[in-house]
């Protein structure tokens, strides 16, 4: 399990690449991925820059809880998560997910179970900068594909 | 690759505020909560401190508890009626908006 919180910006591409090149050749049959990159525009209003707060020692257990849990639930080989913290420019990632498993199931359902629960459990916070000068603190999430909204 | 999981220093920098007794509670507020209560990190006396609850009423008299608020005791989710400890962290925050 690759499970790290980013100050940096960083390429997701590379980095899945990059950690499915260490494992074994013919381990997995099925290869999840999901990446969220920042938008320029959040309830109609456009956004120059955001930062991440997050609550570090909070952040850092939950998410290698949930990856591990995750990792059970779903029997999968192996799982990349991603997440940047600080300052963020329109465009580029702030959280990368990867799941491998034996078949194509395991390796959607891990996925989207990780990006839902970072969504809505993992300790993070937006602060978003308008173009005009205004900050201002994100108040909630989009509610994820299954809740029916 | 496992995160290390850090050793709380604030939980002993906490221990050491308070000499007589040795009892306190180190309190962290987030995002805007953070900026509603106007700070950050506080150390307060475990005493008479009972739930998550009360370590707010006992910090922040000017406002009562928001609606949304989530409270977390030494890193998990808890309820406002959760009981506390001596030498617990208890934090305080909005909703999260990760991911």
């Amino acid at each position: 399990m690759r499970v790290e919180i980013i100050e940096c910006a960083l390429d997701p591409m590379r980095e899945v690449t990059r950690y499915q090149e260490t494992l074994p050749m013919g381990s997995f049959g099925a290869m999840a991925m999901f990446v969220g990159t920042m938008r320029d525009f959040n309830e109609s209003d456009a956004i120059s820059s955001m930062v991440l707060e997050h609550y570090p020692e909070m952040t850092e257990r939950h998410l290698n809880e949930l990856a591990g849990s995750v990792a059970d639930a779903h029997d999968l080989v192996e799982l990349m998560m991603l997440h940047r913290v600080g300052e963020i420019h329109p465009g580029e990632p702030i959280v990368v997910v990867a799941t491998w498993s034996a078949h194509r199931a395991a390796a959607f359902e891990a996925c989207e179970a990780m990006v839902e629960d970072l969504k809505s459990k993992a300790p993070f916070w937006k602060k978003e900068t308008l173009t005009g000068g205004e900050s201002r603190w994100v108040e909630y999430n989009t509610a994820g594909p299954r809740s029916g909204a | 690759m496992r995160l290390p999981h850090r050793d709380s220093l604030r939980k002993r920098l906490a221990l050491l505020l308070d000499p007589i007794s040795g009892m306190s509670i180190n309190i962290r507020f987030f995002a805007s909560l953070a900026d509603r209560v106007g700070m950050r990190e506080v150390t307060i006396s475990s005493e008479g401190v009972d739930t998550a609850k009360d370590v707010w009423l006992a910090c922040v008299r000017s406002m009562d508890i928001p609606g949304n608020a989530r409270v977390a005791i030494n890193q998990e989710y808890a309820s406002f009626d959760a009981a506390v400890n001596d030498g617990d962290e208890v934090a305080f925050f909005p909703p999260v908006t990760g991911g």
